[in-house]
C-alpha cells in the first residue's frame, strides 16, 4: 500500500495532529455534560472531529491519486519571518526607519536578488511614505528613529 | 407604507453617508480597492486585513464605509487588468480575461472597459436597492431566531463555504474545524478560565482576527509568490494606446441583456453564504454562452462575455452584505473581516443592527451607491495610471506590502506576540496553500467559533442536553436540511463535474 496523494496525506496528518493536541489539552478543562457544557466540551468535540477528519483524509490519500507534493522554498520563509520578527523587535528600541530598512534588506535576501541601489531607493521611498502616512497623517505613536 | 418606510430609511442613510468626511472615506476606500484589484499579488481579504487597524481610529460608520468601498472597488480594479493584461487581479476577474483580453487584442479595449464599468455600476445600483428593500424583512424574520436557529444557520453558512470552495470538501471541512479551534483560544466567557493560552497573557483575549487573516492570506500569499520566483518576473503589457472608449450601439444592445441577467445571478450568489463574486461571474459566463444567438464569438471577444460577468461579480459583492448585516452571518472571508471590524467597534451584528444603529446600516447602503458612482468616475479617466502601476515590478511591491502588514499588525496591541502569531499563520497558510487546503472556510470558522459555541451551549441548555432540539424547531431544521442537501449535491456525480468545470481559478475570494 503506498501513498497515492502525498498532499492529502500531509494535510490529514496536520489536521489530526491539531485535533489530538486539542483533545489532550481540553482534558484539563472540565467537560461536564451536554446539558451543562463545561469549558472543555466544545474543544473536545471539535478536536475529536478534527482527528476523525484527519484520519479519513489520510485514508483517501491511499485510495485516490493526486498531484505530487512540490518542495517548499525555505529561503523566503526564513528571511520573511526573520524580517517580520525584526520589525517588531526593532520598532520600539530602534525606530521605524530602522525596522523598515531591516525589512527591505531582508526581503531582498529572501528573493535572491540583491541590488544595492534598489534597496536604497526602496528604503527611502517607503520610509518617507510610511512616515507621511502613519506618523504624520494618522498620528500613530511610532518614533522614526 | 413600505415605500414610505424606504424613503425615510434612505434619508437617514443620506444624512449619514453624504457628509464630506464620509464621502471622502468612501473615495479613499474605492480608490484603494481599485488599486488592490489592479495589482495582482494582493487579494481582497489581505488588503482589508491590512487596512483594518487604520479604521479603528475612525467612527464606526466611516470605517465601514471605507472598508466596504475597498471591497467592491476591488471588483472594478480586477476587470481593468483582466482586459488589458490578461492578468486577473481578483479571482472573480478570471472570467473577464477570457473575452476581455481578446477584445483588447482586437483593439477594442476601450469599449470592453467601458461596458465593464457600466455593467458594474448598473449592478451596484440595483443591488443597493435590493439590499434596501430586502434587508428589513429579513431582519424582522431573523429576530425570531433563537440559539438553535443561529447555530444551525452558522453550520449551514460554514458548510456552504466549504462546498462552494475550490478543492477537496473534506479538507475544507477540516479547515473549518481547525478555524473553530483557533477561535476558541482565549478566555472562556462562561467559566472565566483561559483555554489554549499556554499561560500567555497576550493570548488571554484570544487571537486578533487581523493577525490570523494577515497571516493566512497576506503573509502566505507573499511566501507563495516568492517561491514561484515572482520577484524576478517581468510582465508583458498590451501597450497599444486605447482609442475610443465608447462602445457601439450594437455593443450596448447586446450587453444590456447580459448586464441584466448578470445582476440577477450575482444578487443570488452574493446573498448566499459561501458563494460570492467568483462563482457569480463564472455562472454568468456560462449563462450568456447558452443564451447567445451565436456562441461562436465566445472566447474570441464577445462583449457579453465581459458585460455579464462584470455585472454579476459586482452584484455579488454588494449583496454579500445582506447576510452579514441582517443576520450577522458572513458569507466569505472578506465578509468575516467586516463582521470582525463591526465587533471591534462595539456593534454586535445581527437583526438588531437595523433598529439599534440605523445610521450605520442605511448609511452603509447609501454609501454603496455613492461608491459605485465614484468608481465609474474614477475608473474611466484613470485607466492610464492603473496601467502604469502595473509596470511596477513585484519585487518592489511586496516589500511595501510586508511593511504595511507589519505596521498594521503591530499597531493592534503593540505586542511582539502578534508579530510571531502572524508569522505562524503565514507559514501555516503557506503550507496549506501547497497542500491545496482553502483558507477561506478557516477564517470564517475562526470568526464564528465563539458565537457557535455560545449558541450551542444555550440551545443544549434549553433542551436539557437533547440535540434533537435542532430538528424539532422548524427554522433550525430547514437550515440543517439545506446543509444536508448542499453536502449531497457535492456527492452527486453530475453536479460534481459541473463544480470542477466552474472552478478553474486558483484563489480565494
Amino acid at each position: 500500500m503506498h501513498i497515492k496523494n502525498t498532499k492529502d496525506f500531509c494535510a490529514g496528518l496536520i489536521f489530526a495532529g491539531f485535533g489530538l493536541l486539542a483533545v489532550l489539552i481540553a482534558r484539563n478543562y472540565s467537560i461536564d455534560t451536554a446539558e451543562n457544557m463545561g469549558p472543555g466540551f466544545f474543544p473536545a468535540l471539535i478536536g475529536t472531529g478534527l482527528i476523525a477528519l484527519g484520519i479519513i483524509i489520510i485514508g483517501t490519500a491511499f485510495k485516490y491519486d493526486g498531484e505530487a507534493l512540490e518542495s517548499f522554498a525555505l529561503r523566503p520563509v526564513f528571511f520573511l519571518s526573520f524580517a517580520f520578527a525584526i520589525f517588531g523587535l526593532g520598532l520600539e528600541s530602534m525606530g521605524l526607519a530602522f525596522s523598515i530598512a531591516a525589512i527591505i534588506i531582508l526581503c531582498d535576501l529572501a528573493s535572491e536578488k540583491f541590488n544595492f541601489i534598489e534597496v536604497i531607493i526602496t528604503a527611502v521611498a517607503l520610509i518617507t511614505g510610511c512616515w507621511a502616512l502613519f506618523i504624520w497623517g494618522l498620528e500613530l505613536p511610532f518614533n522614526l528613529f | 407604507m413600505e415605500v414610505f418606510d424606504l424613503f425615510a430609511n434612505l434619508s437617514i442613510g443620506f444624512t449619514s453617508a453624504a457628509t464630506i468626511q464620509n464621502i471622502g472615506y468612501c473615495f479613499v476606500g474605492v480608490f484603494i480597492g481599485t488599486l488592490v484589484g489592479v495589482l495582482p499579488g494582493i487579494g481582497s481579504p489581505a488588503a482589508i486585513a491590512m487596512l483594518l487597524p487604520t479604521t479603528f481610529v475612525l467612527p464606526p460608520v466611516s470605517s465601514m464605509i471605507m472598508l466596504a468601498g475597498i471591497y467592491y472597488g476591488v471588483q472594478y480594479g480586477g476587470s481593468t487588468t483582466s482586459i488589458l493584461v490578461n492578468l486577473p487581479g481578483e479571482s472573480a476577474s478570471v472570467v473577464t480575461c477570457i473575452d476581455g483580453y481578446q477584445m483588447a487584442k482586437l483593439g477594442r479595449a476601450g469599449p470592453a472597459l467601458a461596458i465593464a464599468a457600466v455593467g458594474s455600476f448598473f449592478a451596484g445600483s440595483v443591488c443597493t436597492l435590493i439590499i434596501a428593500l430586502a434587508g428589513p424583512p429579513i431582519a424582522e424574520f431573523a429576530i425570531k431566531f433563537g440559539a438553535p436557529e443561529y447555530f444551525s444557520l452558522m453550520v449551514m453558512g460554514l458548510i456552504a463555504s466549504a462546498v462552494l470552495a475550490h478543492g477537496s470538501l473534506l479538507k475544507a471541512i477540516a479547515g473549518i474545524f481547525l478555524g473553530l479551534l483557533f477561535g476558541i483560544v482565549g478566555t472562556d466567557v462562561n467559566s472565566g478560565i483561559s483555554r489554549f493560552t499556554f499561560g500567555s497573557m497576550g493570548l488571554s483575549d484570544g487571537m486578533s482576527f487581523v493577525v490570523v487573516s494577515m497571516g493566512l492570506f497576506g503573509f502566505a500569499e507573499i511566501l507563495y509568490n516568492l517561491e514561484k520566483g515572482k520577484a524576478s518576473e517581468t510582465r508583458d503589457l498590451l501597450t497599444k494606446k486605447i482609442h475610443g472608449l465608447f462602445p457601439t450601439w450594437n455593443d450596448i444592445k447586446i450587453s444590456s441583456g447580459a448586464i441584466f441577467r448578470g445582476t440577477l445571478i450575482g444578487a443570488f450568489f452574493g446573498a448566499l453564504p459561501g458563494a460570492g463574486p467568483t462563482i457569480a461571474a463564472f455562472s454568468s459566463y456560462a449563462v450568456e454562452k447558452k443564451v447567445a444567438k451565436s456562441a461562436s464569438m465566445f472566447g474570441k471577444g464577445a462583449i457579453q462575455g465581459v458585460a455579464g460577468p462584470e455585472a454579476a461579480n459586482n452584484a455579488a459583492a454588494m449583496c454579500a452584505f445582506i447576510p452579514t448585516l441582517t443576520l450577522g452571518i458572513p458569507g466569505s472571508a472578506t465578509m468575516a473581516l467586516m463582521l470582525g471590524a463591526l465587533i471591534i467597534q462595539g456593534i454586535a451584528p445581527g437583526p438588531q443592527v437595523m433598529s439599534l444603529h440605523p445610521e450605520l446600516f442605511w448609511g452603509l447602503i447609501v454609501s454603496m451607491w455613492i461608491g459605485n458612482f465614484l468608481l465609474i468616475i474614477l475608473n474611466l479617466p484613470l485607466i492610464g495610471i492603473w496601467v502604469k502601476l502595473l509596470r511596477v515590478p513585484y519585487r518592489f511591491l511586496f516589500k511595501g506590502i510586508v511593511v504595511f502588514m507589519a505596521i498594521g499588525v503591530y499597531s493592534i496591541n503593540r505586542q511582539q506576540l502578534d508579530i510571531y502569531l502572524t508569522i505562524f499563520f503565514g507559514i501555516l497558510g503557506y503550507i496549506f496553500k501547497k497542500l491545496k487546503c482553502e483558507p477561506a472556510p478557516m477564517i470564517l470558522a475562526f470568526v464564528l467559533g465563539p458565537l457557535m459555541e455560545e449558541n450551542l451551549r444555550r440551545a443544549l441548555l434549553i433542551s436539557r442536553g437533547n440535540p434533537v432540539v435542532f430538528f424539532t424547531r422548524p427554522i433550525s431544521a430547514i437550515f440543517l436540511i439545506a446543509t444536508l442537501l448542499l453536502l449531497l449535491s457535492i456527492i452527486l456525480p453530475k453536479v460534481k463535474k459541473k463544480r470542477v468545470e466552474v472552478f478553474v481559478a486558483d484563489d480565494s475570494i
